[in-house]
């Protein structure tokens, strides 16, 4: 049992969890559930070998009022518990850096159009990458696919640091 | 199927058993567009008329809205995250 009253929000977060995309994703290798303490999930994603790269990144997701809000996700040190450094961020000479920006939002989040906190303020990206538009009708793998996508994209090219 | 990519547009035939990563691949490949590896990951399936991008794995035959059968996807750009 769970030492708290579980919200809807929790719930079907839990659900999408158990759920085919997420778990055809896990089967796969793309990512791993590491840990859930609501609202925050951190989500290990697999990235693509590099040079001083690891085999993966962990995202902390904040997920209020999970899915009718959208998620938000810092890349993370899972051993440490804390924020991961600026230089062990993904880095890429075209679109890796611009969503794994350190500078933006002192790195609380990714500069993404599915990421709830980048998204207030940028309504233009509704009709420019409505392809990266979270839905309510979706789920996590919405914002894993995107991520996953970009650290196995031919662009992704390690971290800042390497 | 249908694969349209700028102003051209290149038809092929596929069991509804075939994954959305099977149509890419032809659809890039030399006798098609003949996109550079690395051209080839920088761009995406994307249903027509839709902003719906299905994983790699979907199987086309789900994707299906007509009923004679046939499907068409955008091969577009993954596009820069700006602004």
């Amino acid at each position: 049992m769970f030492g708290h009253p579980m919200g809807v929000d929790e719930q079907v977060f839990r659900s999408h969890l158990e759920a085919g995309p997420f778990q055809s994703g896990v089967d796969r290798g793309r990512w791993r559930l590491l840990s859930l303490k609501w609202p925050h999930a951190l989500i290990a994603v697999q990235a693509a070998e590099r040079v001083g790269g690891p085999p993966e990144y962990a995202l902390r997701f904040e997920c209020t009022n999970y899915p009718q809000a959208p998620p938000t996700a810092q890349p993370w040190n899972a051993d440490g518990d804390a924020p991961l450094p600026p230089e062990r961020w993904p880095s890429g000479p075209r679109r890796v850096s611009l969503a794994f920006n350190p500078d933006w939002k002192s790195g609380q989040c990714l500069y993404l159009p599915c990421d709830r906190l980048s998204i207030e303020g940028h309504d233009a990206w509704r009709t420019q990458h409505p392809a990266m538009i979270w839905s309510p009708a979706g789920d996590i793998t919405h914002y894993l696919r995107i991520v996953h996508d970009l650290l196995n994209s031919s662009d992704y090219s390690g971290p800042r640091g390497a | 199927m249908t694969v349209n990519y700028r102003r051209d547009q290149k038809k092929g035939f596929f069991p509804p058993s075939a994954t959305v990563d099977w149509v890419k691949e032809w659809a890039v490949g030399k006798e098609q567009y003949d996109m550079s590896p690395v051209d080839a990951t920088e761009h995406v399936l994307q249903v027509c008329n839709s902003v719906d991008r299905p994983d790699e794995d979907v199987h086309i035959g789900t994707l299906v809205k007509f009923s004679d059968g046939t499907l068409c996807f955008d091969l577009v750009p993954k596009q820069r995250v700006e602004g």
